[in-house]
């Protein structure tokens, strides 16, 4: 290969690239001119520093282990309880905190693995085509066609409720959009000419894959991504209100919701708060992914 | 590609994805720990008990038998007994479903319903305060965990206020209607029974509104984003220059025309209620599929699992099919594409 | 409720615009073909018998909400709360309890004897009950209940299996039936409240596969009990409506229908109670749904102490509670007072497993107190160390759902916490529960249990736990007995005087007692919710005998609702 053929193609990347960044900085411009972005953005750094220093910041950071206050059960909201007590005594406000932790925590690994195999599966499937395709298609569909919060029910059903199940259950029902995405993206990039040089140039397909492909599929996954950070805290959310979550004294907010319940009658404060907690949280990421939206121009159910 | 052809591809694609539907969470509910002949026996079965019952259960074969088995059964309607109730599968979901379906169907009905007009008004605002309250209203919507709003429902308007019933699909000591289509709400109309209506419709109010306000949400965005789509059409122009009243054109041409490709969505929206569904009938004791289905899961009932999973597969694959249905008819182009 | 007035309210139910759920008698062969149609769950099949009439609001009926689904109802079958509910209304127990002294008396038999030193008992059955069919009860379908239930081996029949051979079941004449036992059995008497009696007939001609009529029992009554079943939506509700020309007859205010919905939720039930929607609740909600019950204007809370024990096991085969130091620190370091007075409200805490008010109790055992130093003795003297402990991982299984369940769990993961021991706990539905109580090796190290007193003799708080032969059940997660103790129990069940059986009981409790098997937690209170307007309830001892619907009127105002 010589350095002349070479040079035009260099020529593309590099002018790909500066576009590329071009299109950044404009981007942040429009995010940090959207302010539901930037409402966001802050509401989900609260979120954050609320879970890193919950032990710091919560009044009573022992209410989140295991232990049993009946002298002060079922107290309303006051300046000692923020949210009131629940009906072991234990203090809502500082459950909600470390739930926090528990929240984002089962939220990043999930996506973080659920992520990992759609593109995975979606860049075998569109790259090498033919019946591996079809038949990761096939199964991509099969996953697609039912609610990820029923698969999730029935695999925490038949593996056994924790933490760490719910995550599993949750990544294994999850995967299927990304892989459909990026399989999409591979197809139409696959016909690009730059791809097509860049093959006849003879660059493995692993080098065309990550410096070709992937920057492309970066956008959608990345604004999808942010949205299912609600999601999932979502799903999860309610997968411990029925029970198949972390077990007690885990304070997971579908749980303390779950145990509020009893209560609507008389202490509503014990399922009130951590379902706002919920709701703070995955109107944070849809506030911020709404605003990606706009700035990487992505279109993303 | 005739329309007959397109039906009938659409079709044909839609029996692999049931099928390996089935085959997955037909394995899934066999990994299920514990010995689930013995949890339907009890605990003073004897060991010839459980496992005569197994035998006959069929749980004593290699599993790509026992999926056989339990396929061809499912093809004649037997669908395995559950456990919890020692009924057929398939009959208790056929007990239950209607109610799940009234549910569904209505909140559906009064989601798009409101979601029409408040996407129109955000979509022909664009960027005025109206479109920027409906994208924020919207997106409090998605992100509501439903069975939340159930319980704050029922804190204001029944613990606080008393004006709605807390649970189930009508009051004590009101019979159902005369069983026609099994939905109470006709069933009631059909009957003349106005009280029974009236109870049926207040008992439904609080799981609606619970299970509707996401999809709103998300059906609203929408069709705002299609009237955009739409205004910048040269039709919408000429037809401004022409002088046609701004309404006539917003909710007679453009609607219909977003109307079309919001579709896909509303079928989406179908499937989403069927799946979320599960917490909100818990929550209020709504006896239908998905509290059954919920109550399978937490009793490793597996038939039940199997059984609930499909038949919501299956409302998924027939709502996306019937949309795009609807949509090559609407649309001949996606024909044309996907031939 | 006047035999006259049955027509009259039948007609009215026909008739009658607006509702009842409630599905009238007669038709029962074509619920049977619904319900196996498989109708259950939602409303549809009492759709369609109701449609052409509900009722007209004269009819007195009573509403019992469940917190539990109904498993069973066949009375050969049952062993839990709901399934004695169904068993005590549907059909009638050859011995019962006596609510003044809480010992058996007489029911369908109207006397006894026993012959061959204590090993034969004789019956004698009343000549003046019927069935629901109009045909008479006789020793001969005393006989064939019996036998069925030692043939289809469930429910309780574990009380006479070791003892007593189908063949050795006599039926001396119509009204005269003799079980000859391999030994002198001294609690047979008590055992035979939990002896329901099914029509041998009606059953025998509907036995499908050898099932004993278990099938066919599932979706009709065919006892002689106060009410006959008319509908079971199984995991919903069940229907019956008053037995007619049942033997011990009817008051004007009697119910004419009796109906148990189940609901889970404890919020649906306290507002169900609230609204006046329901006449009765079971006793195994949070503490804090009798206190709000009991502030509700129309509902009544009644507190009773009952035969009735709250731990622990400790399933003693299974490391690290198969030690005994462990098993004492475990003990010593939970809050008993904590558990009586935040979380159960009321009672005592237990002195050893029998329950303090039952006669036989060993008065000599003292309850036990949180002592945190004793338990970090006993932790010392240990085979395990603390980190082996939690290597080992200690699992305390709690019922899924319910309030009260959840915070001893709480309670206990607190006090263990203290010795540096973690705790997990797993809520688990009561079925799965009893099904990891059949091996000692799926028994969890600790499993929240009620043990309500199964006939009035401490028998059920010593045999049906710590006899090796009593192994398997829920009852006996304890996997806990020695050579001692099978013995002195064998010679309590051998003691025909009711005097030297009692202190069998009571040295094997103290047997029991010092290898720790448990933690004895509490005594707790019964307490139900009652509509205020409901009268007659009275406290029997036995679970479920208190639910009794015949013997409770309501009249004036609450009955037309």
């Amino acid at each position: 290969m010589s350095t002349k053929t070479s040079i035009p193609f260099l020529d593309t990347e590099s002018a790909a690239r500066k576009e590329r960044i071009r299109q950044l900085k404009r981007g942040f411009r429009t995010f940090a001119g959207n302010k539901l972005s930037l409402v966001g953005l802050a509401m989900i750094l609260t979120l954050v520093v609320a879970a890193l220093l919950a032990p710091y910041l919560a009044p009573f950071p022992e209410h989140a282990g295991a232990g049993v206050y009946f002298d002060q059960a079922s107290e309303p909201p006051s300046a000692t309880h923020l949210m009131g007590t629940d009906t072991t005594g234990r203090d809502i406000f500082s459950r909600v905190l470390f739930g926090a932790r528990l929240s984002l925590l089962m939220s990043g690994i999930v996506l973080s693995i659920a992520i990992s195999i759609g593109v995975t599966l979606g860049l075998i499937a569109g790259y090498l085509g033919g019946t591996t395709n079809t038949v990761i298609m096939r199964v991509t569909d099969i996953f697609l066609a039912i609610p990820p919060t029923l698969l999730a029910m029935a695999v925490v059903a038949a593996t056994g409720a924790s933490l760490f199940n719910v995550m599993v259950a949750i990544a294994f029902s999850w995967w299927s959009w990304y892989a459909r995405l990026v399989q999409g993206e591979v197809l139409s990039i696959k016909e690009d000419e730059f791809i097509e040089s860049s093959r006849a140039l003879g660059s493995g397909w692993v080098r065309t894959t990550f410096r070709e492909i992937l920057p492309n599929v970066v956008s959608p996954i990345t604004v999808k991504a942010t949205l299912d950070m609600g999601f999932v805290i979502l799903v999860g959310a309610g997968l411990s209100f029925l029970g198949l979550g972390a077990q007690p004294p885990t304070p997971t907010w579908g749980a303390m919701i779950a145990q509020g319940r009893n209560y609507v009658t008389s202490f509503w404060w014990i399922a009130v708060f951590p379902g706002l907690a919920i709701s703070f949280a995955v109107l944070g990421f849809n506030f911020i992914g709404d605003g990606l939206r706009d700035v990487l121009d992505v279109e993303v159910d | 590609m005739s329309y007959v052809d397109y039906l009938v591809r659409r079709a044909i694609h839609s029996v692999p994805v049931i099928f390996g539907l089935s085959v997955l969470i037909f394995l899934i509910s066999r990994v299920i720990p514990g010995d689930p002949v013995r949890l339907a026996l009890g605990p003073e079965a004897t060991d010839q008990q459980v496992a005569a019952l197994r035998a006959e259960m069929g749980l004593d074969q290699p599993l790509p038998m026992q999926y056989a088995d339990w396929l061809f059964g499912v093809v004649q309607g037997d669908w395995g007994m559950s456990l919890r109730t020692n009924n057929n599968v398939f009959s208790d979901i056929v007990a239950r479903l209607p109610a799940t379906l009234e549910l569904t169907v209505v909140t559906l009905f009064f989601a798009v319903l409101l979601a029409i007009p408040f996407g129109v008004v955000a979509g022909t605002n664009k960027d005025r305060w109206q479109d920027h309250l409906s994208r924020i209203t919207a997106l409090f919507g998605v992100s509501m965990p439903r069975f939340w709003v159930a319980i704050v429902l029922q804190i204001v308007f029944v613990v606080s206020l008393g004006l709605l019933p807390l649970s189930g699909r009508l009051s004590d000591g009101v019979a159902p209607p005369p069983a026609v289509t099994r939905l109470y709400l006709v069933d009631s109309l059909i009957a003349g029974q106005f009280g029974t209506f009236v109870d049926a419709a207040t008992h439904l109010l609080l799981p609606t509104v619970a299970l509707g306000l996401a999809t709103l949400a998300q059906v609203m965005r929408l069709i705002r984003s299609d009237m955009i789509d739409e205004q910048r059409k040269d039709y919408v122009l000429a037809a401004r220059a022409y002088g046609l009243p701004n309404t006539l054109i917003e909710y007679k041409y453009m609607l219909q025309n977003a109307f079309t490709s919001s579709l896909t969505v509303v079928g989406l929206a179908f499937g989403f209620l069927l799946g979320n569904a599960f917490l909100v009938e818990i929550v209020f004791a709504w006896p239908g599929m998905a509290r059954y289905g919920v109550q399978a899961i937490l009793y490793q009932d597996f038939n039940a699992i199997v059984g609930v999973t499909i038949v919501v597969g299956i409302g998924f694959v027939t709502a996306n099919f019937v949309v795009d249905l609807l949509y090559g008819y609407l649309d001949p182009r996606v024909r044309l594409e996907e031939g | 409720m006047p035999t006259g007035n049955i027509e009259r309210r039948k007609l009215l139910k026909l008739i009658g615009a607006g509702a009842t759920s409630v599905a009238l008698a007669g038709c029962q062969g074509a619920q049977q073909t619904e319900t196996t149609d498989g109708s259950s769950g939602s409303d549809s099949t009492t759709a369609e018998q109701t449609s052409d009439g509900g009722s007209g609001g004269a009819s007195n009926d009573f509403h019992f909400v469940a917190g539990q689904v109904f498993g069973t109802l066949d009375p050969a079958e049952q062993v839990d709360y709901t399934q004695g509910l169904a068993a005590q209304n549907l059909y009638d127990e050859l011995i019962t309890v006596d609510a003044e002294t809480l010992q058996p008396t007489a029911h369908i038999a109207e006397s006894w004897d026993t012959e061959d030193e204590g090993k034969t008992w004789v019956f004698t059955v009343r000549d003046d009950v019927t069935f629901s069919d109009g045909t008479p009860l006789t020793a001969d379908d005393v006989a064939y209940s019996l036998t069925r239930m030692l043939e289809l081996q469930r429910g309780y029949s574990s009380f006479w299996l070791d003892y007593l051979d189908p063949s050795n079941i006599t039926v001396r004449d119509e009204q005269t039936v003799a079980f000859e036992f391999n030994q002198a059995y001294g609690p047979a008497l008590a055992t035979f409240v939990q002896f329901y009696i099914v029509n041998s007939t009606v059953v025998q001609e509907n036995e499908q596969d050898g099932d004993h009529g278990n099938a066919y029992l599932q979706n009709n009554s065919a006892g002689s009990g106060a009410y006959v079943l008319d509908n079971w939506e199984q995991g919903n509700s069940i229907e019956a409506t008053a037995y007619e020309d049942y033997w011990k007859g009817w008051s004007e205010d009697s119910f004419d229908t009796f109906r148990s919905t189940v609901i889970t939720e404890e919020s649906t039930i306290k507002t169900t109670m609230q609204q006046g929607e329901g006449d009765m609740t079971d006793q195994y909600m949070g503490t804090q749904a009798y206190a709000e019950m009991d502030s509700y204007a129309n509902v009544r809370v009644p507190e009773v102490p009952q035969l009735q024990l709250f731990h622990f096991p400790l399933n003693c085969q299974k490391a690290p509670t198969d030690d005994i130091n462990v098993r004492k620190a475990i003990a010593y370091a939970f809050d008993y007072d904590s558990a009586v007075n935040d979380i159960i409200g009321g009672g005592g805490v237990a002195a050893g497993p029998v329950p303090r008010e039952m006669a036989g109790h060993n008065d000599d055992l003292v309850p036990m107190e949180q002592d945190l130093d004793k338990a970090k003795e006993f932790l010392d003297k240990a085979d395990y160390s603390v980190d082996e402990i939690n290597e080992i991982g200690l699992e305390h299984v709690v019922v899924a759902g319910t309030e009260l369940q959840r915070q001893m769990g709480l309670l206990n993961q607190a006090g263990l916490n203290e010795l540096g021991i973690d705790l997990e706990i797993n809520p688990l539905q009561w079925a799965r529960l009893t099904d990891r109580a059949t091996s000692a090796e799926s028994t969890a190290h600790m499993t929240n249990i009620f043990h309500t007193a199964k006939m009035p003799s401490p028998d059920s708080h010593t045999y049906l736990m710590y006899h090796p032969s009593s192994f398997g059940s829920y009852i006996s997660q304890s996997w806990y007995s020695t050579d001692e103790i099978a013995a002195t129990l064998e010679e309590a069940r051998k003691s025909t005087d009711l005097q030297s059986r009692l202190e069998k009981y009571e040295e094997a409790q103290a047997l029991i007692v010092e290898g720790m098997p448990s933690v004895y937690i509490a005594n707790p209170p019964y307490r139900i919710g009652i509509n205020e307007n409901v009268e007659g309830w009275q406290y029997r001892g036995v679970m479920s005998f208190d639910w009794d619907v015949h013997s409770m009127t309501r009249s004036g105002e609450g009955r037309a609702k």
